[in-house]
Formats: C-alpha cells, sequence, structure tokens
C-alpha cells in the first residue's frame, strides 16, 4: 500500500511548466505522470525515485552464467517512510497479504 | 589483448554493503524479474482508491495496464527507474487516473494530457486533506 501523498509534493507556481495555467502562487503537484506508449520503455508502470520515499529496495544480482543474471528485488518500508495515524485508519505505506472486501461507500462519487 | 571474463556466482550485492539492520525482521517481499536478464516485475494488480486496513474493505479502481495487444511483453509489468522522479503511467491508465483524481478532488485538479503531463491543484498540498487517504495498492505477481 503506497500513499498518494508519495507522489505529491508543494511548488511554486513559477517551478512547473504548468504553473501559469492556475491562478496560484503556490501549487499541489502529483507526480504521476504521462508515458510515451510508443516507447517500450514506457508500456510498463515506472515506480520512480519518489517511491523509494516510503520503500526500501534491496537489489540482489546472482549471476548464475557469463552472460545470464537473475535479479531479484526485496521491498521493505522505509524506516522514514509515512507514518499510520495512531488513532485512525492505516494511512501510510505498509506491506500486507490482506485481502480486502467491497466497501460500501465508493471513493470516486459521481 | 585477451581478456577471461571472470566467472562469478553468487549475491553480489551483500559483498559490496551490510545491509542496514534497521530493516531486519520487518515485513517485506522478495520479486524476480518475469525473464532471466529482466528488469520488468509482473503485477497481478495496480489499484487506485481508498483502502481501510481496519475495516479491511476497499473502494478501488483498476490503473493495471493490462492491454496484451498495446503493451505486449510490458502488459501487467512494472518497472523500478530510480532515475524517474515520480510515478509513470502509460497512456489508458494516465487519463484513467486523471479522471480518478478529478473526481477525487471535486474538479479542483488541473491534468495535462501531453507526455508528460502530470496534475496539478492549486494551492499547498495541505490544502487538500481528504486527498491523502487515497493511495495505490501495488500486487504483485512473485
Amino acid at each position: 500500500m503506497l500513499p498518494l501523498a508519495t507522489f505529491a509534493e508543494d511548488q511554486m507556481s513559477s517551478a512547473s511548466p504548468y504553473g501559469q495555467f492556475l491562478d496560484s502562487d503556490q501549487i499541489c503537484t502529483i507526480n504521476a505522470q504521462h508515458l510515451d506508449s510508443n516507447e517500450n520503455n514506457s508500456k510498463g508502470i515506472i515506480l520512480g525515485s519518489m517511491f523509494y520515499q516510503n520503500v526500501y529496495m534491496n537489489v540482489s544480482m546472482n549471476q548464475t552464467t557469463k552472460s545470464s543474471t537473475q535479479t531479484n528485488v526485496t521491498l521493505t518500508i522505509n524506516v522514514n517512510a509515512m507514518k499510520n495515524d495512531p488513532n485512525g485508519p492505516a494511512t501510510g505505506a505498509y506491506i500486507t497479504s490482506q485481502v480486502f472486501t467491497q466497501a460500501n461507500t465508493t471513493a470516486f462519487p459521481v | 589483448m585477451n581478456y577471461t571474463q571472470p566467472n562469478i556466482t553468487g549475491n553480489i550485492v551483500d559483498i559490496l554493503y551490510t545491509f542496514s539492520t534497521a530493516y531486519e525482521g520487518a515485513t517485506n517481499i522478495t520479486l524476480s524479474p518475469s525473464v532471466q536478464n529482466g528488469y520488468v516485475y509482473k503485477l497481478k494488480s495496480f489499484d487506485f482508491g481508498i483502502i481501510d486496513q481496519v475495516t479491511g474493505t476497499q473502494s478501488v479502481e483498476s490503473l493495471l495496464n493490462m492491454n496484451q495487444t498495446i503493451y505486449g511483453l510490458y502488459a501487467n509489468s512494472t518497472v523500478f527507474n530510480m532515475a524517474y522522479k515520480g510515478l509513470g503511467l502509460p497512456t489508458a491508465e494516465y487519463f484513467r487516473f486523471t479522471n480518478l483524481i478529478s473526481v477525487a478532488t471535486g474538479g479542483a485538479a488541473t491534468c495535462f494530457n501531453n507526455v508528460g503531463g502530470y496534475c496539478i491543484l492549486p494551492g499547498t498540498c495541505s490544502s487538500y486533506p481528504d486527498l491523502w487517504a487515497y493511495r495505490f495498492k501495488i500486487h504483485f505477481d512473485n
């Protein structure tokens, strides 16, 4: 589970190429970006550097032959990750095998 | 000049540094790439919405790049890339996300459709306290 806030940041409007489109000195930027799906390296979902603010990744490269390498990754929640609110539901980053059922209320009311 | 590549086996990373004790014993998940020598990691699902760990309920929409015709070998997959800043979403999934974030913010979000585009909101992020209940649920196929 990864909070949306993982990819959010405060910016001055002038620091963003899109800032001019809002009548606001400050903007909140959600760094979920549109990839060019015509390029092979943009057809998969990319987890970029902001992901690692919450998740620690240990890369293990095991060279099985001269020309073949198996690259395994182990993901752990970062010690500096966004923390859960002790008085409320979990809102931070966490790893779980919990199975969830459909909620009675929708997160995206029309 | 003749050069014979040494036949190295074993865990190279463990030789380079010591894994921090701060992470030992913590919940973790280990993933393998979808193919040998690969860098693509398969996903079972990639959802966005509100998930309540206490009640065990969720209201989410899928952002999984599942279209095999468009994405081919890269369908249902993710790539870890330290050289990329945020979250990269292929075209169809980006447009789905922009629709969802528009609803979640009550229309406050302005999202740009061009390649490299992203969403911005007027004011500071702390102006939208309800928005931070939203999260991504990433289910790796390991």
